[in-house]
């Protein structure tokens, strides 16, 4: 028999390579594995390692078939390793290990010879194509390891579609909750293939961008597999940050083309994608997490420690924090949004508790975050649209001054905050609601910034749902198995009357005027109005405020429409539509906000006392039509004198305490008020007058 | 680099004479046993008793060498040192690669299997 004939892992090496197989010096730059002509260059950073050695795979193989050793003398530059590797051709699987010998600090360098790490820059990651997989024995997360991947895709004249974010309209969704449920009707259900198959739903509402929460490689393992089916659906615990996640492709190995198949149908639709990306710790988690990648690879660089201890400095509620403004970091993140923009034609990043990213390496806040300020003045990110969550998990709120240069828009807390309160019947809350409506200046203005710089939104992925937000008092978090303590208790919510079902029939059309009314406000309001997935259908989640753990239908889009959904849908589409046609509602500055009239029940006359529980906004047309909005959040009809126009007629365009299909007119159909000069407002109802 | 080469029982055995196998002669390496094996050559012993030092470009090399047998012809590694020892097995390659004491031992294997 022939050596060369022998069965096992010699013949698949050899398959691997060809015969100009060679480990060159290789290059530091760029990080992560790159393919050049003959081969593939691969370049890791570590400052504190003595030794890195490289790890080739066969694609799927349980173990490396060879690990070259990196020579410091000449496969290091600097503390980047790297080695060129000619004959290796993409689909190979690789990993780094690393050590330091000696240690000088075990209690910040921890290093574990044992680990095959994933490299910081993997494009693609192997070992976790399926949703639900638990961990083999003796291992905290399923091994992962990365891939190279051919960047060549048929992108023809795609690219990012740089709408004005003044004109954004968001739709926050989870990729698999939003068409996992068997309702869905698609054939590639929960994967980014199956929410490409939804795009038409998508324009048909009339949203222009969709934000994803977390697509990069994650692990949905929590070790309480016996508890099932708590996992983390979310996505919040990224593992790879410029890797699709695997199990979001419909064809094993494919989530890299298919994500920008997404993109492309998303960009054909008019469509942006935003994503929603977590640089503020890792799925490593604490000291005693997983080793998978940054923390094996250099943990002092990558995270913040007390240097005394060792413990890691923990700001995100996660277990760790990024240690985001250093240099090395730094070059991390700015590279990855650099290639979601690129490579990937992404339009926009929400950054997850973006306070993080504002503090310095032992968690000062600082004043001009190094991270921060050149992600704002990047070129390549120039026309991507940058939205922080503008707090942390450690008590730093800085919605409306976090750190800008004109640049960071914000998710508005304190408009979904002042919407909840007016809308409960809360004291004191028109004042609130007129600086929400007319593009929280009190937040933005002073800082430069203009009234697009606000997201606003009532309900997000992180809380109730609308239809909860109506229909629950308290959060009902049972079923994620921690007796009711996680989740926020301060929700602002107001149950209409009965908490959770009720077969009250005038609960049940209260609850649907009161979503119709947040929907109308967000909606109208200036700035960029982010929706929940499934609140434009009244998705419940049975009053459960915090589903990071609920992979089934708590947090799966039921695409079933019954009457009550499509009447919801209708509204919600009718108000995107008026929305679109109407460019006053989108104001691109603040001008000193000559352009809005206030009003209580009264013609012209302003109603800010405390138990004003009625607020009128009227947007003088000029050339184009009047437009008023009315909200009211008291328990009584209230008769409101209008704006007298001139030549012009007051008509109704939506009501949100009719039924349809009286409650949303669409463009040309409004009917003319009976009374040209007064309307009558239902409790807890808000309408939207248009004057032509 | 100097490769010492020489015929025996079918079989070829190239004994490299400098100490060190690494990224400054691996490309030669690569090219000299390479033209011997596209003379024909099916059956091949690398002698490395002389070599002190091999890196990963060395043992690159030795892989495409390894590559280009013909799928009914065989490779093997002799007299190798320890340091070479212990690279073979720290980058696994003593799955794939042969590992004889002697160039005879070597040799004796191949022969059995061309025979």
């Amino acid at each position: 028999m022939s050596p060369a004939a022998a069965p096992g892992p010699r013949t698949t090496l050899l398959d691997l390579i060809s015969a100009d197989f060679a480990v060159e010096r290789g290059h530091p730059l760029p990080l992560g594995a790159t393919l050049r002509r003959g081969g593939i260059n691969f370049a890791v950073v570590s400052a504190h390692a003595s030794w890195v050695s490289l790890l080739l795979y066969p694609p799927g193989a349980p173990a490396p078939v060879v690990e070259f050793p990196l020579d410091p003398r000449t496969n290091r530059t600097g503390d980047v390793w790297h080695a060129f590797v000619a004959g290796l051709d993409p689909g190979v699987e690789y990993a780094f290990r690393a050590g330091c010998e000696p240690n000088p600090a075990p209690h910040l360098n921890r290093f574990d010879p044992e680990c095959e790490l994933l490299d910081p820059f993997a494009r693609s990651v192997a070992g976790a194509a399926a949703w639900g997989g638990a961990p083999p024995p003796g291992h905290r997360v399923r091994p992962r390891r990365a891939r190279v991947v051919d960047d060549d895709y048929p992108w023809e004249f795609d690219q990012p579609l740089n709408h004005h974010l003044a004109d954004s309209v968001i739709y926050e969704l989870h990729v698999r909750g939003f068409t996992a449920h068997a309702s869905s009707g698609v054939a590639a259900p929960g994967t980014f293939r199956g929410l490409a198959e939804k795009v038409p739903f998508l324009k048909d509402l009339g949203v222009t961008a969709v934000e994803l929460l977390p697509v990069t490689e994650f692990e949905e393992s929590t070790g309480e597999e016996n508890q099932a089916p708590r996992r983390n659906f979310w996505g919040y615990q990224p593992l790879a940050l410029f890797a699709p996640r695997a199990a979001y492709a419909f064809a094993a190995g494919g989530e890299v083309a298919e994500f920008k198949a997404l993109v492309q149908t998303c960009h054909a639709a008019g469509i942006e994608v935003i994503l929603d990306m977590v640089f503020n710790h890792t799925g490593e988690g604490g000291e005693d997490g997983p080793t998978v990648s940054l923390r094996g690879l250099d943990n002092q660089t990558y995270y913040m420690a007390d240097p005394a201890t060792g413990r890691y400095l923990d700001f995100s509620g996660c277990g760790n924090t990024l240690n985001c403004n250093h240099p090395i970091v730094r070059n991390l993140v700015l590279s990855c949004l650099r290639y979601w923009v690129t490579e990937m034609h992404v339009d926009g990043f929400r950054f997850d508790l973006a306070s993080v990213l504002g503090r310095g390496r032992d968690g000062v806040v600082l004043a001009n975050p190094p991270l921060l300020e050149m992600i704002a003045g990047d070129p390549v990110l120039a026309h991507t649209k940058l939205i922080a969550e503008a707090w942390d998990a450690a008590g730093l709120y800085q919605v409306g001054n976090f750190p800008n240069w004109g640049r960071w828009a914000e998710w508005n807390g304190r408009f979904r905050d002042d919407l909840r309160r007016f809308l409960r019947g809360e004291p004191g809350c028109t004042g609130p609601l007129a600086t929400r409506l007319a593009g929280s200046a009190d937040l933005y203005q002073g800082g430069g910034r203009e009234p697009f710089h606000s997201v606003n939104f009532v309900t997000s992925h992180d809380g109730f749902t609308l239809a909860d937000l109506v229909s629950y008092e308290h959060k009902h978090n049972l079923a994620n198995g921690e007796e009711n303590r996680d989740g926020d208790s301060n929700n602002l919510s107001w149950n209409s009357g009965a908490e959770g079902p009720s077969a009250d029939p005038a609960v049940a059309a209260l609850r649907r005027r009161r979503m119709k009314s947040f929907l109308l406000l967000l909606l109208t309001a200036q700035g960029v109005p982010m929706l929940l997935a499934g609140d434009e259908r009244g998705r419940s989640q049975r009053g459960n405020n915090n589903a990071y753990c609920q992979d089934n239908e708590i947090s799966w889009l039921d695409w079933r429409l019954g009457r009550e959904a499509v009447e919801l849908l209708r509204f919600t589409r009718g108000l995107l539509a008026f929305r679109k046609r109407h460019a006053a509602l989108r104001r691109r500055s603040y001008d000193g906000g000559t352009w809005v009239r206030w009003q209580g029940p009264r013609r012209n006359v302003p109603d800010w006392s405390p138990e004003s529980r009625f607020l009128g906004m009227h947007l003088p047309g000029g050339r184009e039509a009047d437009v008023m909005v009315l909200a009211s959040s008291g328990g009584e009809p209230v008769h409101c004198e209008l704006p007298l126009l001139r030549e012009r007629r007051w008509r109704l365009a939506a009501d949100s305490a009719l039924s349809a299909p009286a409650d949303l007119n669409p463009e040309g159909t409004e009917p003319l008020l009976l009374d040209p000069a007064t309307y009558t407002v239902a409790p807890h109802a808000a309408v939207l007058l248009i004057g032509y | 680099m100097n490769i010492d080469f020489t015929d025996s029982h079918g079989v070829t055995i190239a004994k490299p004479l400098d100490r060190r196998l690494d990224a400054s002669g691996g490309a030669d390496f690569k090219t000299r046993i390479g033209g011997r094996l596209d003379a024909g050559t099916r059956f091949l012993v690398l002698d490395l008793a002389e070599v002190e030092f091999v890196d990963s470009t060395g043992l690159s090399a030795i892989l495409s060498v390894l590559k280009r047998v013909p799928p009914d012809g065989g490779l093997a590694l002799a007299g190798c040192q320890k340091q070479v020892v212990e690279l073979v097995k720290l980058t696994r390659l003593d799955r794939i690669l042969r590992l004889f004491p002697t160039a005879d031992e070597a040799v004796q294997a191949l022969a059995v299997v061309s025979a």
